[in-house]
């Protein structure tokens, strides 16, 4: 009867495990009365409404009849792990050591994230985006932010 | 205030050096993020939010709403010359378009998507200037329960977004509708789901999300796919002229395109994309022309430009008139409005008349400068798009970065960028649409102010929704749309869940 796809299930599971999270506001907070909404009383039944739509989303899809599946995107392992490196690593060097350095390590990490980048191009687009960053946020925009800390 | 008085009080805030300024870079970025593929509007907008910040709101929202028409007129670009949609509302350019590119006639595509873009944008600048102080007087009249009404459907109608399952729509709508309650509850002062972490208090930064959401998730997409064919194309002005006879086709599905993309436009839900695939399907239907549709015909380009560029006109209707954002581009533009500590309703237009009238004359301007970019201009975007992603994006990156952590100076919501470009991303790949989900984050804490007040004001009864024409017809047409969405996944032979395109 049910015969639900990986995905399908993953994203239901996503889904209820959200639901979940809203839901548990209930402990914590105040319902309050319909006449006289609490702080509790939308979030934790959006929580509900979520975990009542999960289980829509098994229903809906996972019948053996509900359509074809069009090959869904795959996980690009590599730019994801480069892309979140690079935003990592500006938030981890900007306040110790500046803007600057933060951004060109930010470059030069995201630049991993397509397999044909050379180095050469990688440091070519480090100091394009760097001095851009220079000239753009500390000089043009007046950021308040250190450009350089040793 | 008549239309011509407003235009004038426009006109003396709008007109001087540094607001044609901003409107010339939100124009000029907007034409930029519209050609390259894989960057739109809405990651646009949320990377120049922080720098907003600095300016006054007027000259804000005058680049904000640029990047956001601007794209309309950039999409089109490299769906003509790589087959590749600049933005979505762009996709359907590229069956005339990159034919006409293949025949040598690339130049002759690009004029008639740019003339058609202002001639489109200009039908819809008329449309807004006159609906809008309509409606406004129609909506001063709403009580809460009528707000509630029209913001229930304008987040069901956001769920019609987007070409994947509408269940799964609107799980992310209220998904955004949730995250939308983190942070301090204002009328009690409870903390909500924040873990006592002092930077979540305000809410989940909004720049953060929709940079993290979109942008970076975006990002991590595209930068794992190959680039597509190198062009070699040249675009010369003089082979851009059409010959008198498509000039001549062109001019009735330019109108059909205007107006269909205005309507499309004003209602929430709907915007660029939808108009510009239902005008190219109205067009291959009406077409009394020689060739057939496929093979590069300047009216399937004229009629969906039109459309995608009055649509993204008239999307300000409900943005400025009722504080009702159509689309998650306009709940980002809708935002930087609040972020500057003005509250978007239809008290906007009469309580800063400059703003909203300045707002309008801005865009005649804008789309004066767009027709100068785009014409002479254009061998500069053509070269732009021969820049190779690997370089593009790690540039991009770094800049998504220094913009959210100049909001705050703070690396919390640097590591909050990561936090939903992860998941943004890993959104993607279980196949939910995300862009839903601005809506309903935006759009959430005022459902409930909303909803509160109208309960309060019934001393709880519900009755209170159906006692009012707007909010009764409102809340009848969502359970009409929620009924519809129900029998369309019950069981049957053959049904599909319907969506429309996504905006």
């Amino acid at each position: 009867m049910l015969h639900p796809r990986p995905i399908t299930l993953l994203s239901s599971g996503v889904i209820a495990l959200m639901g979940l999270f809203f839901f548990s506001g209930i402990f914590s907070l105040d319902m309050g009365s319909a006449r006289n909404m609490g702080p509790g009383y939308l979030p934790v039944s959006l929580g509900g409404i979520l975990l009542v739509l999960s289980i829509a989303l098994l229903l809906a899809e996972g019948r053996a009849s509900a359509g074809e599946d069009a090959p869904g995107e795959k996980f690009a392992a590599r730019s994801f792990i480069a892309i979140l490196a690079s935003v990592l690593m500006f938030a981890l060097l900007v306040e110790p050591f500046g803007l600057l350095p933060a951004v060109a390590t930010a470059t030069l990490i995201a630049s991993a994230a397509d397999r044909s980048t050379t180095i050469r191009s990688a440091t070519g687009t480090c100091v394009v985006v760097t001095a851009l960053c220079w000239a753009v946020f500390i000089i043009g925009l007046g950021l308040p932010v250190q450009a350089f800390r040793i | 205030m008549d239309v011509f008085s407003g235009l004038a009080v426009g006109a003396e805030a709008a007109i001087n050096p540094w607001n044609i300024l901003y409107c010339l870079t939100g124009v000029t970025l907007g034409t930029l993020v519209g050609v390259l593929p894989g960057i739109g509007a809405l990651a646009a907008v949320s990377m120049l939010l922080p720098i907003t910040y600095y300016l006054e709101p007027l000259a804000a929202i005058i680049m904000l709403a640029g990047v956001f028409y601007g794209s309309e007129y950039g999409g089109s670009t490299a769906a003509i010359l790589l087959n590749l949609p600049g933005t979505p509302s762009s996709a359907v350019v590229c069956i005339e378009g990159y034919p006409m590119t293949k025949q040598g006639r690339a130049g002759v595509a690009l004029f008639t998507a740019t003339i058609a873009s202002f001639i489109g944008g200009t039908l819809g600048i008329i449309v807004l200037m006159f609906l809008s102080p309509y409606l406004v007087t129609v909506a001063l009249n709403f009580g809460p329960q009528d707000y509630f009404g029209i913001m229930m459907f304008g987040l069901l109608a956001a769920s019609t977004i987007g070409t994947g399952s509408r269940l799964r729509s609107i799980v992310m709508v209220v998904l955004g509708v949730a995250l939308g309650c983190v942070g301090m509850d204002l009328n009690t002062g409870d903390t909500r789901y924040t873990f006592g972490i002092p930077e979540l208090f305000d809410g989940l930064n909004l720049v953060a999300l929709a940079m993290g959401l979109y942008g970076v998730s975006e990002i991590i997409s595209s930068a794992a796919t190959p680039t597509g064919n190198r062009m070699k194309t040249k675009v010369t002005f003089r082979s851009m002229i059409p010959t008198r006879d498509e000039v001549r086709r062109s001019a009735l599905p330019i109108a059909r395109g205007a107006a269909s993309g205005s309507v499309f436009g004003t209602l929430p839900g709907t915007g660029a994309t939808v108009a510009s695939l239902f005008s190219y399907a109205m067009e291959k239907r009406v077409a009394r022309g020689t060739k057939p549709f496929g093979t590069g015909i300047v009216e399937g380009i004229a009629a969906p430009e039109a459309a995608n560029n009055a649509a993204s006109q008239t999307a300000f209707i409900p943005t400025l008139s009722l504080g009702i954002p159509g689309s998650p581009t306009m709940a980002l533009i809708l935002g930087a409005l609040m972020l500057h500590g003005i509250q978007p309703g239809p008290s906007l237009v009469t309580s800063q008349p400059a703003l909203f009238w300045g707002l309008i004359v801005s865009f005649w301007i804008g789309n004066l400068l767009l027709l100068i970019l785009n014409l002479p201009m254009i061998g500069l975007w053509v070269r732009l798009l021969q820049i190779p992603h690997h370089m593009l994006y790690p540039a991009i990156i770094p800049l998504i970065c220094v913009g959210v952590y100049s909001v705050r100076t703070s690396p919390f919501d640097v590591l909050m960028v990561l936090a939903f470009g992860a998941a943004g991303y890993l959104l993607k790949l279980l196949r939910f649409e995300v862009a839903p989900l601005m809506i309903g984050f935006v759009l959430g804490p005022m459902i409930e102010e909303n909803l509160r007040r109208a309960l309060r004001m019934s001393r709880g009864d519900p009755i209170i929704f159906l006692q009012t024409p707007v909010s009764a017809i409102s809340l009848a047409i969502c359970a009409v749309m929620i009924g519809f969405t129900i029998w369309s996944l019950l069981p049957r032979k053959g049904a599909q869940a319907l969506s429309v395109g996504s905006e």
